[in-house]
């Protein structure tokens, strides 16, 4: 009777272990594969996110230059003709001078428009002198509009290549509007560092900050400056309180 | 009862045409590790041919358990050291399977003569094939190669060892003290044995045929 009792008793346990086994097996897997289909569909939606902010950024900073282009130098360029048709009629010299005078004042006024919106494009010391002296040719241009901004950026910087420096560029800005469009800040601090990790750089604000909700739901500027990132292997960190906010970014090297 | 058990026993010398003719239909698409697991049931086979021909010559076949436990368990271990190629270390299976191969002799030899069921050496095969075949599930669930688990050859072989080597230790390893218990009782126990037999086998029919 012993050996029918362990037998049996053996044979149905060992069955139930392979039957539990196998019933795990089958389950856990596919929670597994669930998961992984949602963690696929949210990369998928947030790629398309960024990709939608991106063409959208685009889309703007092409009617703003179209609109300076239209504003300035188009209007310019008709007062210019106006001029030289006058002063193609005019027969006194004296007056002739003048008009000719003026066509040179707005030739200027149109060079540096065109200037003016060619640098915005593409900042020429961005190719000529590097990341650092670009950011420092920008950073003194934005200190005229009142806010105070301290910068720490060793001469040499770069995150390794012309296309990714001028992405940071790009950054520079975009957080630059981000906190005069959104922060009410006075001061903005920048500090930059090549560490063995990659480039970084904290930009920090005096501002308001935003609630995590306002962070969650992440305005365009927030999803370009990702969108840039996400092209050069890039890491963005903020946080943010009522006395200010903190960007950090790390860009790694290829 | 025990006539048909007796029939399921009889016909089970047949199960590994189960897996045989399959795996022959479906050989061009059988990856090496497939190609390897193939040759159990060919093992199997000739097995049985063999113990057909020892019977009507009047000869026991239980000698040939002895040889058959060894060939088998280094079929298995090849199997299943191609299987965990990358997630083992490379000599651990070959090791277990030089182990065994030593211990099943030594056990013929001197512990367990030819003349009986060599039960230790036929235990610690479940015992070794059961670990076997929980690290392939892990590996199944680690790795998700196939969306579906039905599609994948390797479930289905690594579910008819499991199968087969649960079920049968005990078994095999009171197959002496059961030779006692009388002809009905052995023929239902044996009888048992052998459905499981015939889906060991089926399983590795399955995986030879979703082979791709």
């Amino acid at each position: 009777m012993n050996i029918y009792f362990v037998l049996i008793a053996g044979t149905l346990g060992m069955c139930l272990l392979a039957g539990g086994i196998i019933t795990f097996t089958v389950v856990y897997r596919k929670r597994l594969m669930e998961q992984q289909v949602l963690i696929k569909e949210t990369e998928l939606r947030h790629q398309k996110e960024l990709l939608h902010s991106t063409i959208i950024t685009q889309e703007n900073e092409r009617k703003r230059l179209a609109a300076d282009l239209h504003d300035e130098v188009g209007a310019m360029l008709a007062a210019l003709r106006l001029a030289l048709s006058q002063a193609q009629k005019q027969e006194d010299k004296d007056l002739k001078k003048a008009q000719l005078s003026e066509v040179k004042r707005l030739v200027d006024l149109a060079s540096n428009s065109t200037r003016r919106i060619s640098h915005d494009l593409m900042p020429p010391a961005l190719e000529t002198f590097g990341l650092a002296a670009a950011l420092g040719d920008l950073l003194a241009n934005l200190s005229t509009s009142g806010l105070k901004i301290t910068a720490d950026i060793p001469p040499g910087s770069t995150c390794g290549n012309s296309a990714c420096d001028l992405a940071i560029y790009r950054i520079m800005q975009e957080l630059y509007a981000n906190t005069v469009k959104h922060s009410g800040a006075t001061e903005i601090d920048i500090k930059m560092n090549n560490t063995d990790a990659g480039l970084e750089i904290i930009y920090r604000d005096n501002g308001h900050g935003f609630t995590s909700d306002q962070k969650a739901g992440k305005g365009l500027g927030l999803k370009n400056i990702e969108s840039r990132l996400s092209v050069f292997h890039g890491e963005l960190n903020v946080s943010s309180s009522p006395e200010g906010s903190v960007t950090r970014i790390l860009v790694r090297p290829d | 009862m025990k006539s048909v058990f007796s029939k399921i026993i009889f016909y089970s010398q047949y199960a590994p045409l189960l897996a045989l003719i399959p795996g022959l239909i479906r050989f061009r698409y059988l990856s090496r590790t497939m190609k390897v697991l193939l040759l159990t049931p060919v093992a199997g086979m000739l097995t049985e041919i063999a113990i057909v021909i020892l019977r009507d010559l009047g000869l026991p076949n239980l000698p040939l358990l002895h040889i058959y436990t060894i060939i088998q368990f280094l079929l298995i271990a090849w199997f299943y050291g191609l299987l965990f190629k990358r997630m083992l270390p490379r000599l651990l299976i070959p090791s277990i399977a030089i182990g065994f191969t030593i211990f099943s002799i030594i056990n013929s030899l001197f512990i367990q003569p030819i003349s009986t069921y060599n039960s230790i050496a036929l235990g610690l095969q479940c015992l070794l094939g059961i670990s076997f075949t929980i690290i392939g599930f892990y590996k199944i669930m680690a790795e998700m190669k196939e969306l579906s688990l039905i599609k994948s050859p390797e479930f289905w072989a690594n579910l008819g060892f499991l199968l087969y080597f649960s079920t049968n230790l005990f078994i095999l390893i009171l197959s002496n003290p059961m030779m006692s218990l009388g002809e009905t009782a052995n023929y239902i126990i044996w009888g048992v044995r052998a459905i499981f037999l015939y889906f060991f086998y089926l399983s590795l029919g399955v995986a030879f045929m979703v082979s791709k």
